[in-house]
C-alpha cells in the first residue's frame, strides 16, 4: 500500500521550493488515499464511520456501547449532515424486557419533533442478543416521502441463509429534512450491546 | 565563452572528402568499358565457359563473377568458341582480377589461339610468379604478356583468340573469386596514361569501386533482427568476415550476434560498458583458446554505425572495425588472438541476431536481447577480411596559401581564394512565409584558382608516370574530368587560428551541389547542407509505383495480379491505392502474370471499394500509426529521402526531446501517393510543434520541440557581449488566429478542403485583434493529414497564438569570435539599452537563435534570433530539501507562489500548463 504524508503549510507557503519531496507526495498521496492507506483523508463516497476524518485516527463511529453508556430505553444518533446517506449496525443488543419491541423514531426538522416510532424489530428472551442494521437514504432530502431500510436477527447458533429486509417509510403532510435518528425499546431498556453509525456521500443535499 | 583570439592570424581550410577505388589492384584500364566477366560471359564467350578438363573443379556464376574452385592438379577455366575481339584486334597482354580464397601451389594462365595448336598445360614459370606470391584472402590483378610466354611466345601477338584459358594449377585447395578478366593490345602497368586515378569514374567499372570495404564481396546470408542462423550457415574452421549496421543506443546493451555456446561460441555485442567481439573458447574467462577484443562502447554510442568483423582462423584471431559511412574511414577496434586451439570458432550450437539463438552463448557476456536496432547484418562464409589498410577516401585540403595556413595537414593546395557561407534558418512554427518549412538551408560557396598541378598527392601511381603531370591540364581540368560524380561528395569548411591543431578548429559540413568552372576565374565549389537531399525533385515519399493491374477486378476481389512489378516495389504487407480506393494487403508473392497480392480489406480508411480496370496504376502507400515525430522523421529522412542515419542526432535530440517535451504528439497517417519530403516535414514540423536542422559544426540534424527554455540561457549584454544589435518587427508573422483542421476523413480528397475533415480547433487570441491592438486579425489555417487528436490540435495551436498573436520580433546582433559557442537553435537572453518596458525598466527577453554566420571569419559572428520570451522558461521540481527562494535565484528551478502566482520579491513563479 502507498503511503499518504501530510503536505505541511510549510512546503506549500511562498517561497517555498517545488522539490521532489513534494512532488512525491503529489503523485503518491493519491494512490494512498485511493488504496485507504493510514492518514489519508476518509473518502466519503464510501461507507465509513461517521465521525472518521482521516483513515486510522480511532474514530469507530459507536454512538452507543452499553458497557460504556449503561442500560437506556432510547439512544439518540448524531446529527445528520447534509450530504450523506446513514447506516446503523445493532450487534449484540438485548432488552431487559422479554419481547421488548426496538423501535426507530426520525426528527424532523421544521417540525421540530419526532415522528412516531416503527417497529424494526421484537427482541426475544430478554437473555437474547440481536444484530441487524438500518439505513436511511437521503434523510437530508426535502421531501413527504422518506425511505429506509433494515434487517435484524437475533444471535442464535451458526447458520447461512436469506433474510427479508424490510422497507419502511416515513410519509409527511409537508416536505421536510431528517435531523437524526433515535433508536428505542417501548419497555424496559437497552441493557447491552453497541449501535454503530456510518455515511456515505451522496450529491443531492450537499 | 572564453576563447582568446587576440593577436592570432585566423586561418581557414576547405576539405573535400574524395571517395577513391579501394581495391588493391586500383590500377586498371581507365574507362575502357568491357572487359568484365558478365560482359565476356554473356557476349565476349556466349559459346561457353567451362571447366576444361578440370578433374573435381567447379565453376559457378555469382552476380558479375565467377568463383572457381578446384581441387585437383591442372584443373583450368576455359573460355571458348568465340573471339573477344573483332578479327585483326590484336592483344598481347591479359588482365586478371580476382581474389585469392586460398593459397596454392601454383597459378597462371595459358592461352590458345585457333592457329595454335593444342595447349600445353604447362604454366610459363613468369605468369605463375605473378600470383603465388600473394596470401590467402588477398585480392589481385595478373598482367599476363603472352609474348614472354613460353609456350606461345612467338603465336601470340596479333592473333585472334579462340580460346582463353585462364590455368590455375591449383595443386590441391584451389580457390579463386574471379572478378574480370580482359584483354589488351599494351600492357596497362607500363602504359602509365591509362593507369587508374582511384576515383569513381577511372575505376575498371562499379565493381572495382569499393565504395563500402565489403562492397566488392557477396554476402551469403543477409540478415535481420531475430533472425536465427543454423549450426552449418557458417563454415565454423574457415575464416569469416561479417559487417553488421547497428542503430546504437546511448546505453547499448545485448547480443547482436551470436554463434555457438558456452564450449566454443562466437559473440557480439555489448557487455556492460563495453562492445565484445569474440570467438572461439566459450568459457568464462576462456584461457589460451579465446580471442576477444573488449573495448569501451562510448565512442560509438547514439548513432549508426556498421561494425566489420573478422575472425581468422589460422591466426586464432579475430578483429573488429569500425566503419564512418560519411567520413568514409575505418576504424580497428581492437584484435586479439587465442594461442591455443580455436579450430573452429564456434560450436555447433545455432545463433541468431539480436538475441540469444540455439540452446547456448559463451560465458561471461551480456545474453539479453539487444536494445538498439540492427538494420543490417550481411555474412561473408568462408571469406577472410578485405585489406582494411587500404584507404577509401583522398582528402583533399585547400588553403589560401598564406604562412599561416602551412603546415595544418600533411598536404594542402594553397588554391584556395574565397570561402562564403550562408547559415541555415530555421522557420519556428514556419511561420515565415518567405521560406520553406524546413527553413533555408545552409550552404558554403568556395572559390579556388585553377592552377597547374604536378597531380601530387591526387595520382597514387605518379612515381610510375612517364610524363610531366604539370604540363597536362590544371588542377581543376583534371579533377573535373576524373570525378564526374563528384556531387554529394563532403566538403568542410575549417576555420581556427594559425597554430591552431585541425582537429581543433570548428568544423562545419556541407555536400556539394555546384560545380562552376573552370573558367578564367578559377572554380567555385558549392555545399549546401545535407537536408538538400530532399527537395522535391529528390525525394518523394511513396515513390511512384510501376505496378499495374493485370486485369479487371471487382469491387470484393480479395486477390488480383500486378504487372510490371517486382516484390520489392512493395512493402511485405500495407497499403495501396488503385484509383480512388485504399485497401490493405498482408501479403505478396510472385505470380503467373507479375505479383499477387492478397488484400485484408477493400474501401479502408474512408474510401469506398470499387471495381477497377486493368491497366490502372497500383501505388503504395506510406502509412504511419500513432507514430511519434521522431520516427516519422527519421523514416522520412533516412528511408524516402536517402539521409545517412549517421547524420541524424537520432539517439540525442532526436530521443531527448520527443521524451522530454513531444511524447504525447503521436501522429497517424497513410500517405497514398508521391509527396515531397520536404512538404512532409514541413507539414510535420507545423502539426507537431517541433523543428529539425542541420547543425554544421557538429554535422548532424538536430530535432528540437517548441517550448520554452529549460535552463538558464547565457545572459548578453550591451557592455560586454554585443557588437551590434537591433531589432526588426515581423508584422507579416503575425497569427491570431489558428484553424486547425484535423481529423481527415478520407486521404484520397482534397487535404485543402474543410469538408475533409472532421474537427476544426479554433484558437485566438481575440483582443489582439480588438481596436484597442492590432484592429484587425489574422488566420493561419492548418489542414493536417497527421492529426487526429483534438488535444494535439490545441496544443499545437495555442502555441502558435501564444507565440505570434502579437508581432513577432526578429535581432540581429554580432558577438565577437571570441563568442561564437552560441550557434543556431541555442536560446540566449539579452539585456540592452534598448530593451526596456513602458517604465523605461531595463527589460531581459529570451531569443532562439534561427541562424548564425561568421561574417567576418575569424572576427565576428552575426547571429539572427527571434524573440521566444513568450513560451516561456521550463522550470525544473528541484531536489529534495532544496532552499526557499531568493532573488536572483536561478529561474529554471521552481518555487511556490502566492495566490497571485508571485514570488516574495515579485518575480513570476512557475505554473503548470
Amino acid at each position: 500500500m502507498t503511503a499518504y504524508t501530510a503536505i505541511e503549510d510549510t512546503r506549500i507557503d511562498t517561497d517555498s521550493p517545488l522539490d521532489t519531496i513534494l512532488a512525491a507526495r503529489w503523485r503518491d498521496n493519491p494512490i494512498g488515499m485511493a488504496e485507504g492507506a493510514d492518514g489519508a483523508p476518509v473518502i466519503a463516497a464510501g461507507w465509513h464511520p461517521y465521525d472518521m476524518v482521516d483513515v486510522g485516527d480511532g474514530a469507530d463511529g459507536v454512538v452507543y456501547d452499553n458497557a460504556v453508556d449503561g442500560n437506556q430505553a432510547s439512544v439518540a444518533m448524531p446529527d445528520f449532515e447534509d450530504g450523506f446517506n446513514y447506516r446503523f449496525l445493532f450487534d449484540g443488543l438485548s432488552a431487559t424486557v422479554g419481547s421488548a419491541q426496538f423501535r426507530i423514531q426520525l426528527y424532523k426538522e421544521t417540525g421540530a419533533a419526532y415522528s412516531s416510532a416503527y417497529t424494526l424489530h421484537t427482541f426475544g428472551l430478554n437473555s437474547a442478543t440481536h444484530a441487524g442494521r438500518c439505513e436511511l437514504l437521503l434523510p437530508r432530502y426535502s421531501t413527504r416521502f422518506h425511505w429506509g431500510r433494515s434487517e435484524m436477527e437475533q444471535n442464535t447458533t451458526e447458520s447461512i441463509g436469506s433474510t427479508t429486509p424490510n422497507d419502511f417509510r416515513l410519509r409527511l403532510a409537508s416536505a421536510d429534512t431528517i435531523l437524526r435518528a433515535q433508536f428505542l425499546v417501548h419497555s424496559g431498556s437497552i441493557d447491552a450491546g453497541t449501535i454503530i453509525m456510518q455515511r456515505q456521500r451522496e450529491y443531492l443535499t450537499g | 565563452m572564453t576563447e582568446t583570439t587576440i593577436g592570432r592570424a585566423p586561418v581557414q581550410i576547405v576539405e573535400i572528402n574524395q571517395p577513391i577505388c579501394g581495391h588493391v589492384w586500383g590500377v586498371g584500364k581507365c574507362r575502357a568499358g568491357g572487359g568484365n566477366l558478365d560482359d565476356i560471359f554473356t557476349t565476349d564467350f556466349s559459346g561457353g565457359v567451362g571447366v576444361w578438363a578440370g578433374t573435381t573443379a567447379t565453376l559457378t556464376q555469382a552476380g558479375d563473377r565467377a568463383i572457381f574452385a578446384a581441387t585437383g592438379s591442372g584443373s583450368y577455366l576455359s573460355c571458348s568458341a568465340q573471339s573477344p575481339g573483332s578479327d585483326g584486334d590484336s592483344f598481347r597482354y591479359v588482365i586478371a582480377r580476382g581474389k585469392l580464397n586460398a593459397t596454392a601451389s601454383e597459378w597462371g594462365c595459358a592461352f590458345q589461339s585457333d592457329s595454335m595448336g593444342s595447349l600445353s598445360t604447362a604454366i610459363d614459370a613468369e605468369n605463375k610468379t605473378a600470383l603465388s606470391a600473394l596470401a590467402a584472402g588477398a585480392e589481385f590483378m595478373a598482367v599476363w604478356d603472352m609474348s614472354d610466354s613460353g609456350d606461345y611466345a612467338t603465336d601470340w601477338v596479333g592473333q585472334e583468340i579462340e580460346i582463353l584459358r585462364l590455368d590455375f594449377d591449383a595443386g590441391s585447395g584451389c580457390d579463386i573469386d574471379l572478378y574480370s578478366v580482359e584483354l589488351a593490345a599494351e600492357n596497362p602497368l607500363d602504359k602509365n596514361d591509362t593507369k587508374c586515378f582511384n576515383t569513381r569514374a577511372t575505376c575498371q567499372d562499379v565493381n572495382n569501386f569499393r565504395f563500402r570495404p565489403q562492397s566488392h564481396l557477396i554476402a551469403d546470408l543477409t540478415l535481420v533482427a531475430s533472425d536465427t542462423i543454423a549450426s552449418g550457415d557458417l563454415d565454423r574452421t574457415e575464416d569469416l568476415f561479417a559487417a553488421i549496421t547497428l542503430d546504437v543506443p546511448l546505453v547499448p546493451s545485448g547480443v547482436v550476434w551470436e554463434q555457438g555456446d558456452d564450449t566454443d561460441g562466437a559473440y557480439f555485442g555489448f557487455d556492460g560498458t563495453d562492445i565484445v567481439f569474440r570467438a572461439g573458447d566459450g568459457a568464462d574467462p576462456g584461457g589460451t583458446g579465446k580471442a576477444e577484443v573488449r573495448e569501451a562502447f562510448a565512442p560509438y554510442v547514439g548513432s549508426r554505425w556498421t561494425f566489420l568483423l573478422g575472425i581468422d582462423v589460422s591466426a586464432r584471431s579475430v578483429t573488429l572495425w569500425a566503419w564512418d559511412d560519411v567520413a568514409r574511414t575505418i576504424t580497428e577496434i581492437g584484435t586479439d588472438a587465442a594461442t591455443t586451439g580455436f579450430t573452429s570458432w564456434a560450436g555447433t550450437d545455432g545463433g541468431a541476431i539480436g538475441e540469444e539463438g540455439g540452446s547456448g552463448i559463451v560465458d561471461g557476456v551480456d545474453a539479453t536481447d539487444f536494445n538498439g536496432t540492427v538494420v543490417s547484418a550481411n555474412f561473408y562464409d568462408a571469406t577472410a577480411a578485405p585489406d582494411m589498410s587500404v584507404s577509401l577516401r583522398i582528402l583533399l585540403r585547400f588553403s589560401h596559401g598564406t604562412v599561416e595556413d602551412r603546415g595544418l595537414a600533411p598536404y594542402v593546395i594553397p588554391a584556395l581564394k574565397s570561402v562564403s557561407t550562408v547559415p541555415t534558418r530555421i522557420n519556428l512554427s514556419t511561420a515565415d512565409r518567405n521560406a520553406t518549412g524546413l527553413g533555408n538551408r545552409a550552404s558554403v560557396t568556395a572559390q579556388f584558382d585553377d592552377p597547374n598541378h604536378d597531380d601530387l598527392f591526387v595520382d597514387p601511381y605518379i612515381d610510375g608516370r612517364t610524363y610531366d603531370a604539370k604540363s597536362r591540364g590544371t588542377f581543376w581540368t583534371k579533377w573535373a574530368i576524373r570525378n564526374p560524380y563528384r556531387y554529394n561528395m563532403t566538403m568542410k569548411v575549417y576555420e581556427g587560428y594559425a597554430g591552431e591543431a585541425l582537429s581543433a578548429m570548428r568544423q562545419r559540413t556541407y555536400f556539394i551541389t555546384d560545380f562552376m568552372g573552370p573558367n578564367q576565374n578559377g572554380v567555385n565549389i558549392k555545399g549546401i547542407d545535407v537536408l538538400s537531399k530532399i527537395e522535391e525533385r529528390k525525394a518523394q515519399a511513396p515513390e511512384a509505383s510501376p505496378g499495374t493491374l493485370y486485369a479487371d477486378i471487382t469491387d470484393s476481389a480479395t486477390t488480383f495480379e500486378v504487372s510490371g512489378a517486382v516484390l520489392t516495389d512493395y512493402e511485405a504487407a500495407g497499403t495501396l491505392r488503385i484509383d480512388d480506393e485504399l485497401m490493405t494487403y498482408s501479403s505478396v508473392a510472385n505470380s503467373a502474370n507479375g505479383i499477387e497480392f492478397t488484400i485484408t480489406e477493400r474501401g479502408s480508411d474512408g474510401t469506398t471499394a470499387a471495381a477497377h480496370s486493368a491497366a490502372e496504376t497500383v501505388q503504395r502507400c506510406v502509412r504511419y500509426t500513432n507514430a511519434t515525430v521522431n520516427t516519422i522523421v527519421e523514416d522520412l529522412l533516412v528511408n524516402w529521402g536517402g539521409v545517412p542515419a549517421s547524420l541524424l542526432d537520432i539517439y540525442g535530440t532526436f530521443a531527448s526531446e520527443v521524451t522530454s517535451y513531444l511524447s504525447g504528439v503521436t501522429l497517424s497517417t497513410v500517405i497514398n501517393e508521391p509527396v515531397s519530403v520536404a512538404t512532409l516535414l514541413s507539414e510535420l514540423q507545423e502539426q507537431g510543434s517541433f523543428y529539425i536542422w542541420w547543425d554544421e559544426r557538429d554535422a548532424i540534424i538536430k530535432l528540437r520541440a517548441v517550448r520554452g527554455i529549460s535552463e538558464q540561457p547565457p545572459i548578453l549584454n550591451a557592455d560586454e557581449d554585443l557588437i551590434e544589435f537591433s531589432v526588426k518587427d515581423l508584422p507579416r508573422s503575425r497569427i491570431s488566429q489558428v484553424w486547425f483542421h484535423h481529423g481527415l476523413r478520407t486521404p484520397v480528397s482534397s487535404l485543402k478542403e474543410q469538408i475533409n475533415y472532421r474537427y476544426v480547433q479554433i484558437q485566438a487570441d481575440l483582443a489582439s485583434e480588438g481596436d484597442d491592438q492590432h484592429g484587425e486579425k489574422s488566420v493561419r489555417k492548418i489542414f493536417s493529414r497527421w492529426v487526429n487528436s483534438t488535444a494535439i490540435a490545441l496544443s499545437t495551436a495555442s502555441k502558435i497564438v501564444t507565440r505570434y498573436a502579437d508581432v513577432p520580433r526578429e535581432a540581429i546582433f554580432v558577438l565577437d569570435a571570441k563568442d561564437r559557442n552560441l550557434w543556431v537553435g541555442d536560446a540566449i537572453q539579452i539585456t540592452h539599452p534598448r530593451e526596456i518596458d513602458e517604465f523605461g525598466a531595463p527589460l531581459t527577453r529570451t531569443w532562439t537563435i534561427i541562424s548564425a554566420e561568421e561574417h567576418e571569419h575569424g572576427h565576428a559572428v552575426r547571429y539572427t534570433a527571434q524573440d521566444t520570451t513568450l513560451y516561456g522558461t521550463i522550470v525544473k521540481i528541484q531536489a529534495a530539501s532544496a532552499a526557499d527562494y531568493t532573488p536572483g535565484a536561478d529561474p529554471t528551478l521552481a518555487f511556490i507562489g502566492d495566490e497571485n502566482g508571485k514570488l516574495s520579491d515579485g518575480t513570476d513563479c512557475a505554473r503548470i500548463a
